[in-house]
């Protein structure tokens, strides 16, 4: 179970984002500036998606490297795209990145090549809009999750297993998460068991976390029992998690707590980094 | 008395990975002067191999422009692979021409009904990269006092070489190898090596950053230039001498053919990562 299978056109993977809409969503996450969790997952996810896409991008398109559901769970289990991808699952990259729901511009402080900033707008485009209504069937979006990992598994058997990330306030309504967890990554191409990431955004406060090897200092159940759902990191992520000055260790998880998990994206492996001397 | 005559053939072949078009390849490989690979050399020649990062767009248009600087800007001036002042010049040059570049290409998309798009907007702003490996190869007058124009006919060549990354030069002395620049083992083979950026104007650290080498080339040595994945797989082989003799089966553009379908094998072996792949053979002829 090496996770070293190329991703490429021909041998792809998939990413399978489940998105927490639930109705306690709309209170504010802990933290100096506050926010609504929906906000901050609907953010994460346009990020998490625009950063695939740039990641992918060249110039004759995107390339389908990475296939991409983003399921939403609240009052419905389903798919959370707006505009012109609503209503569908597993989408190739190039669809997404050339059909999300609007582009806005916001500005943002970018190197200049010599050493300093500058003031520059920038697109941001927007595939999904914070929703906060119903309970929190976690089950059921982990569920319908293993049902796209099965698919995809039959349908690309040697290939990087696919990728579940899971952003949520952790309160799941309908049980323990836990079973439902093991069915997705019960699922396995030769090259591994599929991986499941948390995200978990939360009001309880205490010290933002990314890529612990340990529960210990999670503020409470729901942080811990997301961080024992979650997947330890694969060699090559934790390599690279490493490089970006992350500490790691062999049982380092794909958990977040109150931090950006944009990064984990970064650590899927397409070819040679385009890194900036230092 | 004069020595033996010594000249100089070189060929290339670029590949792209399996799967992928030719346009698509983002390695790239300039060598100067432009001749056919039957050519016998006898003055000064150099080459530019440039490996495209797969993570960048326009990578391979990027390469291309790097590899033909390099190799005209060695020609002109082979103090730049010595490194220092030199070199940093050479790099704010090679960074000079992208941005004209890239506005003429922006405005042939708008012109062509194809504006860029968001993605591409985003990615083009953070630069195009490359590693780079540049060569030049001089007649070596060899000791004694100035030669005179028979004396010319030199029985060895001196090399020079500049490497920003993991794009490789091997000099081989009876097939077998003799100096490995800049990677000496597979190991140190990754998917973050050193890269030149198109947007990169810090002259200074890309000097810095670059690694320079220079060797002798007696009649019968070879050179060998090779991006990261065919590099890796010479420097992997257990039997060199048997990775010699099936490199040297490819000594023409007419066999790029051949030289694909060898490549597809390795791949399928999974003993050469797929990967676009460029190489240069220089043989040094005259024994």
């Amino acid at each position: 179970m090496p996770y070293t299978a190329e991703i490429s056109r021909s041998n792809p993977t998939s990413i399978i984002f489940l998105v927490d809409q639930s109705t306690s969503m709309s209170d504010p996450i802990g933290g100096e500036i506050p926010q609504q969790k929906a906000d901050v997952v609907a953010d994460a996810i346009n990020r998490l998606l625009t950063e695939l896409s740039v990641k992918c991008a060249k110039e004759e398109g995107v390339r389908d490297y990475f296939h991409v559901a983003v399921i939403g769970y609240g009052a419905t289990v389903g798919s959370a795209f707006a505009g012109p991808l609503a209503g569908r699952d597993i989408v190739p990259l190039s669809e997404v990145a050339d059909h999300p729901a609007r582009v806005d511009e916001r500005s943002k402080r970018v190197p200049d090549g010599a050493g300093g900033l500058v003031e520059t707008t920038v697109n941001f485009p927007l595939w999904m809009d914070p929703v906060a209504s119903g309970g929190t069937p976690m089950n059921r979006a982990l569920r319908y999750a293993a049902n796209l990992v099965a698919g995809w598994t039959e349908r690309y058997p040697a290939g990087f297993p696919p990728i579940v990330i899971n952003l949520t306030d952790g309160e799941s309504t309908d049980g323990e998460p836990s079973a439902a967890a093991e069915a997705v990554t019960s699922h396995a191409t030769a090259d591994g068991a599929a991986l499941l990431f948390n995200l978990h955004v939360s009001a309880a406060g205490g010290t933002p976390t990314a890529f612990p090897d340990t529960a210990d200092g999670l503020p409470d159940s729901y942080a811990r029992t997301l961080f024992a759902m979650s997947s330890p990191l694969p060699g090559h992520m934790r390599s690279y998690a490493a490089s970006q000055g992350q500490r790691v260790s062999e049982t380092t998880r794909g958990f977040v707590y109150n931090a950006d998990i944009t990064s984990v994206v970064q650590f899927l492996d397409i070819g040679t980094r385009a890194t900036e001397l230092r | 008395m004069t020595t033996s005559l010594s000249c100089v053939y070189v060929t290339h072949l670029v590949a792209p990975k399996y799967g992928s078009t030719e346009a698509e390849c983002e390695d790239a490989v300039a060598v100067l002067p432009g001749c056919a690979h039957d050519d016998m050399l006898l003055g000064p020649l150099a080459a530019g191999v440039c490996d495209g990062a797969t993570e960048s767009a326009l990578a391979k248009d990027w390469a291309r422009l790097l590899s033909r600087t390099a190799a005209e800007q060695a020609m002109e001036c082979p103090e730049l692979l010595a490194g220092g002042a030199a070199f940093a010049a050479f790099a704010s040059s090679a960074v000079a021409r992208w941005e004209p570049w890239l506005a003429a290409y922006t405005r042939a998309r708008v012109a062509d009904g194809r504006p860029l798009k968001w993605y591409e907007h985003t990615k083009l702003a953070e630069g195009a990269y490359a590693t780079l490996l540049t060569v030049r190869i001089d007649p070596d007058p060899g000791p004694g006092p100035a030669p005179d124009p028979v004396a010319c006919e030199s029985a060895a060549w001196r090399w020079q070489a500049a490497a920003l990354g993991d794009s490789c030069l091997f000099q081989l002395r009876d097939d077998r190898l003799l100096q490995a620049f800049p990677v000496a083992t597979a190991d140190a083979f990754g998917t973050a090596p050193d890269l030149f950026g198109s947007r990169n104007h810090d002259a200074v650290l890309l000097a810095r950053r670059a690694r320079f080498a220079r060797g002798r080339c007696e009649p019968g040595d070879r050179l060998f230039l090779m991006t990261d994945a065919l590099a890796a797989w010479f420097l992997t082989a257990a039997d060199r001498a048997g990775a010699v003799r099936e490199l040297l089966d490819f000594s023409g553009p007419d066999d790029l053919g051949a030289f694909r379908t060898w490549l597809d094998g390795l791949r399928e072996r999974r003993q050469l990562r797929n990967d676009d792949v460029a190489v240069v053979r220089i043989d040094f002829e005259g024994r």
